[in-house]
Parts: structure tokens; sequence; C-alpha cells
């Protein structure tokens, strides 16, 4: 034989290297020896003793996994049904136990959640579910469901729950639109009516300012027209002779009155037959 | 390196064939069991032991000792859809699952063997329960609405699921981890009546909002005109008071004349009542004999 057999000294210095391993950031290494989950370790080049005595695999626990149970019809507390979509967010929390908890922690994550949110929305109504109560149901989903997954020690650890879709099914949607657009209904009319009323109140203050100044133009002209009066009557009586001028003021209002109107004179005792226009 | 035949060494063939030897009759005498894993040793076919830690352990070579393994992992079943009835005979469909794990792996291997046939006893097991379970509930005690933040009642109680850990554990070596339902629903000809139900109630809401906007609107336009009215009246008011004021204020300012001299008054005022009651164009009649046609002829002198 012409090659060396002191060649397979270097078989046993192969076999130690080929304990060399490197962990990428993010990720983490679970070695095992001889099965048993010895140790873990964190990126950077590990060493483990080699095969047969132990082995490493590794678990990328960086990355946030996304789970999707799909979209679930459910009964609410006050027996209508929704359609529910929710999409979970899970991380590795503990690396040895997601390797050897459960043989999928992501599918188990998602049953847990649908499960959990059967049971909450069996206790919501759908009004609120459709409103206001969606931060209530992902919060008690959320929370109850990191409960039960912890305990079930899988090594996956609930991040986040979000809700991609929350609806009426579709046979009943339109009806559900139809009150959202009665809301707006509401809304609609009740300004209708305010503007009815921003616009009625500004000329109700305009005609109440008319009236009293009318009122008030009335006013001063019926005290103007008597101290008129009263100035030619102060005139009068106080001119010497009152009584001249008297009768000059008498002869001036006949003839302005004689001027003005027709004066048709008969004779004492006379009958008037007097006929009054016709309209 | 040694390439020089006549001092080449002859390999250590009879150390290489020992230590050959030597580590297959280890490697059948030594066995390991993965975290992953609980095994069972048996000895001819029949179980001996039990092995439930992972690590290094011995054995007699084969034929005598095997060792059976199974995933010690905890696996989720997935019952599927099943209808059932509860008390009041209203039908519902569930879909129960069961996180499960082999707790006893030696009465595993007697009484199922494989998971595949665990799952098929498990589902039975479960939904047999779960039936009996719902049986005995009323269909609108199911779904309850409860105060915001109130921690939700899991559909199946925690002794139905002991119930069903129970009897897996003793007759499947089966340790039950968690039992729910994952969906709770109606079958599909039920689901159309829930949908004539919703409709009308949401015709009725939708109906209120409407009404309570016409009524709102109404009662928002009777106040706008109740408060113009008001204004107005009271404008009206206002005025009618400005011109009493001047009125008496004329009229006391006519009495105080009066009393000064009251028969020039008097004279006046007739005059002034005259003048205003004859407008243009009037025709005025007088008799020869009436006063006024006096007072005529003596204006005219």
């Amino acid at each position: 034989m012409r090659v060396s057999w002191r060649w397979l000294l270097l078989v046993p210095v192969l076999w130690l290297a080929s304990g060399l391993f490197v962990v990428e950031t993010g990720d983490v290494a679970v070695v095992f020896r001889f099965g048993t989950i010895d140790r873990t370790s964190r990126a950077g080049l590990g060493f483990r003793l080699p095969w047969p005595i132990e082995r490493h695999e590794v678990v990328r626990v960086s990355e946030v996994r996304r789970v999707e149970p799909g979209r679930t019809r459910m009964l609410t507390g006050d027996t209508n049904l929704v359609d529910l979509d929710l999409v979970v967010q899970i991380t590795v929390a503990d690396p040895a136990q997601w390797l050897t908890g459960a043989t999928d922690p992501e599918a188990d994550a998602a049953a847990i959640v649908t499960a959990v949110a059967t049971d909450v929305v069996a206790t919501m109504d759908v009004d609120r579910l459709l409103t206001t109560g969606r931060t209530d149901l992902l919060q008690r989903v959320m929370s109850e469901s990191q409960a039960i997954l912890e305990a079930l020690e899988t090594g996956a650890r609930i991040d986040a729950v979000d809700i991609r879709e929350l609806t009426p099914p579709p046979a009943v949607v339109d009806a559900f639109n139809d009150v959202s657009s009665a809301r707006g209904d509401r809304e609609t009319l009740a300004l209708g009516a305010e503007a009815y009323t921003s616009k009625l109140i500004p000329e109700a203050r305009g005609k109440k300012a008319t009236t009293l100044s009318a009122a008030h133009a009335r006013a001063a002209e019926r005290i103007a027209g008597a101290q008129a009066d009263i100035a030619r009557f102060e005139a009068a009586r106080s001119s010497p002779d009152a009584r001249a001028e008297l009768a000059r003021i008498r002869a001036e209002v006949l003839s302005s009155a004689a001027s003005r109107a027709h004066i048709r004179i008969v004779p004492a005792g006379s009958v008037v037959q007097v006929q009054t226009p016709s309209e | 390196m040694s390439d020089s035949p006549t001092t080449a060494a002859s390999p250590p063939w009879g150390l290489l064939a020992a230590a050959a030897l030597l580590t297959a009759s280890l490697a059948g005498a030594v066995y390991t069991v993965d975290a992953r894993e609980v095994a069972v040793v048996t000895l001819f076919g029949a179980p001996v032991r039990t092995v439930d830690a992972p690590g290094l352990y011995l054995r007699a070579p084969w034929p005598l000792h095997q060792v059976v393994r199974f995933d010690r992992r905890a696996r989720l079943l997935t019952v599927p859809a099943t209808e059932m009835l509860t008390q009041d005979k209203k039908n519902l469909v569930v879909e129960p699952f069961v996180l499960w794990r082999v707790s006893d792996p030696k009465l595993f291997l007697e009484a199922v063997g494989t998971p595949e046939v665990a799952e098929t006893q498990l589902s039975d097991l479960a939904v047999s329960r779960i039936a009996s379970s719902l049986g005995q509930r009323e269909y609108a005690a199911l779904m309850t609405v409860q105060a915001a933040g109130a921690a939700p009642k899991p559909m199946l109680s925690t002794a139905l699921k002991d119930s069903v850990a129970e009897v897996a554990a003793r007759r499947l070596g089966i340790e039950v981890v968690e039992l729910r339902l994952r969906t709770l629903g109606l079958p599909l000809q039920n689901e159309q009546s829930i949908y004539d139900r919703m409709r009308a109630e949401r015709s009725r809401i939708a109906n209120r909002y409407r009404s309570e906007g016409e009524e709102q609107a109404a009662s928002i336009r009777a106040e706008a005109d109740r408060k113009a009215a008001e204004m107005l009246a009271d404008a009206e008011q206002a005025a009618a008071r400005v011109e009493a004021g001047a009125e008496e204020t004329a009229a006391r300012l006519y009495a105080e004349a009066f009393a000064r001299d009251p028969e020039l008054y008097l004279h006046l005022r007739e005059l002034e009542a005259f003048e205003a009651l004859v407008n243009d164009d009037d025709t005025v009649v007088l008799q020869s004999d009436s006063a006024l046609f006096r007072r005529v002829l003596e204006a005219q002198r």
C-alpha cells in the first residue's frame, strides 16, 4: 500500500473540528447531549462535542411569526353572527421549549386565539363589537390567550393580536350599512334644522329692530306734531289780538280746506243722498 | 510521506478491526432518547421499561431488547366540525380541538400504538363528552352579554376537560393539555333565521335613528320659531310702549296748553280737526243754515 496509514491520525482532529459552529445574529443554537438539552448559545462561534455525543439545532428567535387563524363566523352575546379575521404575531420566548414543547406551536397559538375569541365574542353584543368594543375584544383575547399559551409551555409568546376584519356576514351587511346611513341621516336632519335656526333668528332680530325704530320714528313724529300744534297755539295766544289771530287761522284753515275739497252748498232742510264710490 | 516501500509500516489492521467491532456492539447496546421523545423498551415485543427522560441508555443488544419511541411533544388535534344539539334542541356546529401528548408510553403502546389511532379515539371521546355536556345546556345560556373587561368563561368547563383528560389518561396513556371549542356556530340552514332577525333589528335601529333625526329637527325648528315669535312679540310690545309714551307726552303737552287758555285751545283744535278731516278732492256738502257754513262765510269776510 503506497499511502501511509498515518493519514488516519487526522481523522480524530477533523472529528473534533466538526464540533465548531456559527450562530447568526437573531438565532439561538440549542445543544443536545445524548438527546438531553444541555445549553443554548447565542450569536457567535460555538463549540460542541462532535457527533454522536452532542449536536445542535438552530432556532430563529428574532423573527416575528405571523399566524393567521383564518376568517371565522362567530355567535355574539346577543346571538347575532359576525365574521372575525384575526392576525396573531408570536415570537419564540424559549428556544428549548419551542423545539420540544409542541409539534406545531404556531398552529397551537392560532387554535387558542380563535377559541378565546369565540368565548369573548359570545359575551359581547354586536353593536359594541362593531363599534367601540374592538379594543376590549382584542385586549381580552390577547391577555387570555397569552396566559393559556404560557401554561402550555410551547415556547411561544403572543406579541400581538390584531383584527384584520370584523364585519357582519355578507348576507346582512347592507342592513348594517343602512343603519350607518340612518345615523348619518339623523345628523343631516339636525344640521338642516340648525341651519333653519341660524337663518330665522337673525331675520327675527332684524324685524325686531325695524319694528322698534319705526315705533320710535312714529313717536318722535307724534311729539313733534304736538309741539308744532302747541307752538301754533302759543303763537296765537301771545299775539296782542288773540281773537283776530284766531279768525285769521280759521280763515286760513277753511280756505285751505275749501281749496282742497269741493264744497257744495245746499239749501237748509234739503235731503242729500250720498253715493259711496264702489271699490 | 513514507513513500518508500522498503520502510512502509503495515497499518494496525487488527487494532482497527477490534475498535470497529467494539463500536458496533456498543452501538447496539447504547441508545439515546431525545428531549422530544419518550421510549418504551420491549423484550420480544413485550414492554418492560419506560424511559421518559432524555439521555443515553443501555440495553441488551438486538434481538433481545427493542426501543419503541414516541414523540412527547404536544400535538394539536383539530376535530372536524360536528353538529350537536343543545338541551332545547337547537342545532350547533362546534369545532373542538385537543392538545395532547403521550404521558404513559407503555400504556400508549399497548392501547393505541400510533398517534393516528390515538387521535381517532381521542376525537370520539371528546366529541361524545362535549355533545353530552352541550345537551345539558340551554342555547341562550351559551351566549350572554357581559360587562366590558370581564374575563370570558370558556365554552367548555374545566370539569369537562378534566373528565376527558381522566379517561384519556386511564385508557390511552394520553395527557390532555387543552380542550376547547375553536368555533361555535350554527348549521347553514339555521343561519338564515339569524340573518332575518338581524335584518329586522337593523331596520328597527335605522328607523329609530331616522325618526330621532326628524324629531330632533322638528324640535329645533319649533324652538327657533318660538324664539323668533317671542322676539317679534317683544318688539311689538316695546314699540307699543314707545308709542304710548309718545302719546302720553303729547297728551300732557296738549293738556298743559289747554290749561293756559281753554277757549282758544278748543277753537284751534276744532279747526285742526276740520283740517285733518277734509282730504284732497273730498266733496263737502254744507247746508245753508249750518254753523260751519256761517263760519265759512265769516272766514271769507
